[in-house]
């Protein structure tokens, strides 16, 4: 998947869900090398560190959608 | 005529019913009239009655499967208009209507045309199955098409920011009942699809008459439904039948907070995930460490097994090699019968260094003796091949 690069917030927050299940659910394999889960939980961290953040900073938006430009 | 055909009752009954069956004008129709006669059976639950009109009557029965889903009860004198299809009675030898709906008339006509608004958008493929989308799971904006100041909207506000905070709410505001109702309805969810902001549309408004969720029922509103770029979901409270717009969508909620249930992931689950991830990451790479652990220490224990099993071996071989060694030593061979030589000048290997008369002495392997030579003869090899 992605390396780390500084673009993970332009990731969509169900990416990084999606990435972080793959990511449990591999760390499960018995067959994984030493390395590989090493590098495989330090980049579930980071995921589960800015999806943490995102649920902390959400508040919820109203906005709304004006059909005026639709006519 | 060539000859007499006799047929029996039963075969004309058998035969007109086949005629009145395979006649498409009499299946499936709408027949308007007063109600006579109504008898109820009470033990079967199948309604009998007779439709007049002008000057003409039909007997019809509506059976109990049927007669149990009707949402009014059919009385005497009610103008109703009934669905079902004609066919013959063979026991009474009378053609009946099998009825399996009735409306009371006035609003029959606004039912029957929706009713055949609904078989010819069903014929389509728009209610099916296969076409209804899957739901995002984190969406992230929310699309809704209802009234800016119902309580519907209220409903679906509270939901999400209790459950899904993160999905900002995209409001088209439009009118949910009257003449415009539908046109708006269908305009906002074709604005919503186009503008590409929202990852799901929740369309509704709360309860009401029938009357006042008919605009749900519009064609092009339930066309714009299935043509949305992203899934649908539909809340038009309703208790017991599904508008159009209900069937076209691609999920359907009783009620508009329904509808922000189902399009929302609850933020306590999701947070639980999360947090749970990283104590199960923890514990994954702990077991993978320990496990390699394990694996170094059993490799070791493997390799210690394995040398000492090679000193066994050296052992073996050492022993193997003493014992062939003993068995050449001089003991051995005089054990087998020999004996070895010696004069006073050391150990006799050859006759050259006897003399007759000279004294030798023998060793054996229990002991030894004193020996007067005799005789020499030469080489004993070299005898053999003079004879």
């Amino acid at each position: 998947m992605m390396k780390k690069n500084g673009n993970e917030t332009s990731q969509t927050f169900e990416t990084s869900i999606s990435r972080l299940e793959e990511i449990v659910r591999k760390l499960d394999d018995p067959d994984l090398t030493l390395d590989e889960s090493l590098a495989l939980y330090e980049e579930g961290v980071r995921l589960a560190n800015s999806c943490r953040d995102t649920l902390d900073k959400a508040e919820q938006k109203l906005s709304v959608l004006d059909d005026a430009d639709d006519r | 005529m060539a000859g007499f055909t006799v047929l029996t009752v039963s075969q004309i009954g058998t035969y007109l019913k086949s005629v009145f069956d395979g006649d498409k004008k009499l299946q499936g129709i709408y027949v308007k009239g007063e109600i006579l006669d109504l008898r109820d059976n009470y033990s079967s639950g199948h309604i009998y009655f007779t439709l007049k009109e002008g000057g003409a009557s039909l007997r019809a029965v509506m059976f109990q499967s049927y007669a149990a889903r009707m949402r009014f009860r059919l009385s005497d004198g009610m103008a109703v208009i009934v669905r079902g299809d004609v066919s013959f009675y063979s026991k009474d030898g009378s053609c009946q209507l099998y009825a399996y709906d009735a409306q009371p008339d006035g609003v029959g006509a606004k039912y029957v045309a929706l009713e055949q608004l609904k078989e010819k958008l069903r014929a389509e493929g728009l209610f099916d199955e296969s076409k209804k989308r899957p739901l995002p799971r984190f969406p992230m904006r929310i699309g809704v098409v209802t009234s800016a100041s119902g309580a519907a909207l209220q409903d679906i506000l509270r939901v999400l920011k209790r459950r899904w905070p993160l999905a900002e709410v995209v409001l088209t505001p439009v009118t949910v009942q009257g003449e415009t109702a539908a046109d708006e309805i269908m305009t906002a969810l074709r604005s919503q699809s186009k503008a590409g902001k929202a990852d799901v549309l929740i369309v509704g408004r709360g309860g009401g008459s029938a009357d006042d969720l008919f605009a749900f029922n519009d064609e092009g509103l339930v066309r714009a439904v299935r043509e949305s770029a992203v899934p649908v979901i539909s809340a038009v409270g309703h208790e017991t039948d599904y508008t159009l717009c209900d069937l076209a969508a691609d999920m359907r909620a009783p009620t508009p907070s329904a509808a922000a249930e189902l399009a929302s992931p609850d933020i306590l689950e999701v947070r639980g995930f999360v947090d749970g991830s990283r104590s199960f990451m923890s514990s994954a790479v702990r077991r993978s460490l320990e496990s390699r652990t394990a694996e170094l220490s059993q490799a070791k224990t493997a390799m210690m097994r394995s040398e000492s099993s090679i000193l066994r071996q050296k052992h073996d071989e050492l022993a193997h090699a003493m014992q062939l060694l003993e068995s050449k030593s001089p003991a051995g061979i005089m054990l087998r019968g020999f004996a070895a030589v010696s004069s006073a000048s050391g150990p006799v290997t050859s006759v050259s260094q006897l003399e007759v008369g000279g004294e030798i002495g023998l060793r054996l392997h229990d002991g030894a003796a004193k020996a007067v030579v005799r005789e020499i003869t030469g080489d004993l090899n070299d005898e053999k091949k003079r004879q």
